[in-house]
C-alpha cells in the first residue's frame, strides 16, 4: 500500500509537472524568444474541445524546397520536417530558402521548422509547410472580426519552432 | 423508498418467524446496521448535494463570465490545483481510508479528464497547434499507470477510452504512420467500413487482453475489458453489416487499407490473443469459434477483396457474424455466470434484427402497412427477447445463490 500511494503521488505530481513546466516554457519563448513579423489571412472553424479558433494561412506557408521532387500526390511527404530560412523584405519575413536539410542562416535570417501539410493542386515542388501557428484561439463568438490587414508577431523559440505571440489586426492586438 | 436499515428491519422479523435466524442473530445484524436516528443525515446528505451543485454551477458561471479577465496562470494553477485536489479526495475516498470507493473511483475520474483539459488549456492558451491525436496519446501516456495502481474501474475505462481514441485519430490522420488509407475520400466513399473493419480488430484486442487478466492479479479489471471489447467488436461487425445495403443506391469499387495500419491492427489483436491464450486458455477458447466468422468480412474489407457486384456478400457475412458473436455472449454468459454479457448479447441480437429489418423492408411495403407490421415485429421481438432475457439471468441467478 505504502509503495502504491508512494508511486501514486508520484504520478499525480509528473501530471501537475508536466502541465506547469509545459506553461512555463511557452511562457519563457513567448517572453523572451526573438520575435518576428509575418502577413496573415484567415478562415474560422471551430475546434470542439479548445473553443473557437481561427485558421491562419502565412505568405511563408507555401514555399519552393530545394532539392525536393515534384509530385503529383496530395497526402506525399505529409509529416516530413523542413527547414526554411526567413529573412526580413520590408516590413514582414518571408521564406528565402528551404530544405529538407538544416541550413545555415546569414546574418539576419531566422532559421525555422516546419512540417509538410497537405495540399491539394500542388505546383512543382512548391509544398504547403506547417509551422505550428495556424491556428489562433479566441475568446466565444469573437471569430469573425473585420479588418483590411492581419499581420502575426510570432516567437522563434531556441528549438527553431514558432508561436503565436499576438495577432494584429490593421495595427491593433486582437482580440 | 425506504432504507436498508428498515428493509434489514422488516425482513430479518420475518427471517426470525421462519426460523432461518434466531431472534439473537437478528439482534447482533440489526446492531452491525444501525438504523440512523430520523434519517437526519439522509436529509443532510441530500441538502449537501444540492449545495454543491449548486456552488460548483455559480462558480462556473463566474469564471464563464470572467474567463477572458482571468490570467493565464490563474487559469493553469487553478486547474492544476482541481487536478491534484481531484486526485487526493478520490485517494482519501478510495484506498485510505476508503470508505466510499465508488465515489472515490469517480473523483480519479474526474482527475483523469482535468489532465487532459489541462493538455487543452495550455495549448488553447499558448496557440499550440500540434497534430490533435498526440495530445491524446499524451492524455493517455499521463493517466495510464493509476488505474492498477489504484485498482479504480472507472479511471481504467477513461484510460482504455483514451487509448482507444488516440489509436482511431492515427488511423484517421494524413500525417499518420499508421494511416488506414492512403489518400484522402470522402465519407460517401468506403472509407467507413475499413474503419469499421479496424474497430473490430482493436475490439478484440481489448477482449483478449481483458481475458488474459481473468484470475491474475488484476482480476478485477477483467470484465471491464473484455465488456468494452465486445461493445467495440460488435460494433465494428455492426457497421460493416450496412454495406450490405449500400449497393441499393450505387456502386463503388473496394479500397484497400494500407499494409502498415493492417500489419499494426493484427499484431495487436495477435498479441493480445497470445497473452490471452498463455494466461487463460480456456477462456479464449469458449468464444473463439464465435468469433471466427468475423474475421472473413473484416480481412476481405482490409485487403480489399473485389466481389463486383457481390460486395453486398460482405456485409452480409458481417450480418451473420455479428449474431453469431452475440450468441456466443449469451452462451458464455450462461456458462459462467455473467450476466452482463447475456445481456448485451440480447441486445445486439435485437439491434441487428430490427435494423436489417428496416434496410431489408424498409423500401418494399406501403407506408401504412410497414408502420403496423414494423410495431408488430419491434412488440413482438420485444417481448420474446426480453423474457428470453429474464430466463437467462434467472437461470445464472439461481446458479449463484445454489
Amino acid at each position: 500500500m505504502k509503495r502504491a500511494a508512494r508511486w501514486f503521488w508520484a504520478l499525480v505530481a509528473a501530471q501537475a509537472l508536466f502541465l506547469l513546466s509545459w506553461a512555463a516554457y511557452h511562457e519563457v519563448v513567448r517572453q523572451n524568444a526573438a520575435v518576428i513579423l509575418l502577413k496573415a489571412r484567415p478562415a474560422d472553424p471551430q475546434d470542439l474541445l479548445r473553443g473557437d479558433y481561427m485558421t491562419l494561412r502565412y505568405d511563408i506557408s507555401d514555399v519552393k524546397i530545394e532539392g525536393a521532387k515534384a509530385s503529383p500526390a496530395a497526402d506525399s511527404g505529409v509529416g516530413q520536417d523542413v527547414w526554411v530560412l526567413l529573412e526580413p523584405r520590408d516590413r514582414y519575413y518571408v521564406a528565402a530558402q528551404a530544405g529538407r536539410e538544416r541550413l545555415t542562416p546569414k546574418p539576419g535570417q531566422v532559421l525555422v521548422l516546419g512540417t509538410v501539410g497537405y495540399s491539394w493542386g500542388r505546383a512543382g515542388n512548391v509544398e504547403s509547410i506547417a509551422y505550428g501557428i495556424e491556428r489562433y484561439f479566441v475568446p466565444e463568438g469573437k471569430g469573425s472580426p473585420r479588418f483590411k490587414l492581419m499581420e502575426v508577431e510570432a516567437s522563434v523559440s531556441p528549438a527553431h519552432r514558432l508561436y503565436i505571440r499576438r495577432v494584429l489586426l490593421d495595427g491593433k492586438a486582437y482580440p | 423508498m425506504n432504507s436498508f436499515e428498515k428493509r434489514l428491519e422488516a425482513e430479518t422479523l420475518a427471517w426470525v418467524c421462519d426460523g432461518l435466524i434466531t431472534a439473537d442473530q437478528r439482534e447482533r445484524l440489526l446492531a452491525r446496521h444501525a438504523a440512523r436516528a430520523g434519517g437526519v443525515n439522509q436529509f443532510l446528505a441530500i441538502l449537501a448535494m444540492i449545495g454543491g451543485a449548486l456552488l460548483v454551477v455559480g462558480v462556473s458561471l463566474v469564471i464563464k463570465s470572467n474567463w477572458e479577465r482571468i490570467g493565464d496562470w490563474v487559469k493553469i494553477g487553478g486547474l492544476v490545483a482541481l487536478l491534484v485536489g481531484a486526485y487526493g479526495i478520490g485517494w482519501r475516498l478510495k484506498m485510505a481510508p476508503g470508505n466510499f470507493p465508488r465515489t472515490g473511483d469517480a473523483c480519479f475520474m474526474v482527475g483523469a479528464v482535468f489532465f487532459l483539459l489541462g493538455i487543452a488549456l495550455v495549448s488553447q492558451i499558448f496557440h499550440i497547434n500540434s497534430r490533435p491525436p498526440n495530445g491524446v496519446l499524451l492524455w493517455w501516456v499521463g493517466i495510464v499507470a493509476l488505474p492498477w495502481l489504484t485498482r479504480a474501474k472507472g479511471m481504467q475505462f477513461v484510460s482504455a477510452v483514451a487509448w482507444f481514441t488516440w489509436l482511431a485519430m492515427e488511423l484517421e490522420s494524413r500525417d499518420s504512420w499508421i494511416r488506414l488509407i492512403e489518400s484522402h475520400l470522402n465519407w460517401y466513399d468506403r472509407e467507413f467500413l475499413l474503419f469499421s473493419a479496424a474497430s473490430f480488430l482493436l475490439g478484440l484486442t481489448l477482449f483478449f487482453f481483458g481475458a488474459g487478466l481473468r484470475g491474475g492479479r488484476h482480476d478485477h479489471f477483467a470484465g471491464l475489458h473484455e465488456k468494452l471489447g465486445l461493445i467495440v467488436a460488435t460494433g465494428g461487425l455492426y457497421a460493416l453489416g450496412f454495406s450490405w445495403s449500400a449497393q441499393h443506391w450505387y456502386y463503388q469499387a473496394m479500397q484497400h487499407a494500407r499494409p502498415g495500419a493492417m500489419v499494426i491492427l493484427i499484431a495487436f489483436a495477435t498479441v493480445a490473443a497470445a497473452w490471452a491464450w498463455w494466461r487463460n486458455r480456456a477462456e479464449l477458447k469458449s468464444l473463439a469459434w464465435f468469433l471466427a466468422l468475423g474475421f472473413v468480412p473484416i480481412l476481405a474489407t482490409l485487403l480489399g477483396v473485389e466481389l463486383h457486384d457481390s460486395n453486398w456478400l460482405w456485409g452480409g457475412i458481417a450480418c451473420a457474424a455479428m449474431f453469431l458473436l452475440n450468441i456466443g455472449m449469451i452462451r458464455v454468459g450462461l456458462a459462467t455466470g455473467r450476466e452482463s454479457w447475456i445481456n448485451l448479447g440480447m441486445a445486439g441480437i435485437a439491434l441487428n434484427i430490427v435494423t436489417r429489418y428496416f434496410l431489408l423492408f424498409g423500401t418494399m411495403l406501403e407506408g401504412g402497412v410497414f408502420f403496423i407490421v414494423t410495431g408488430l415485429l419491434v412488440l413482438g421481438l420485444g417481448f420474446y427477447l426480453e423474457r428470453k432475457r429474464r430466463k437467462f439471468v434467472g437461470a445464472v441467478r439461481k446458479e449463484v445463490a445454489s
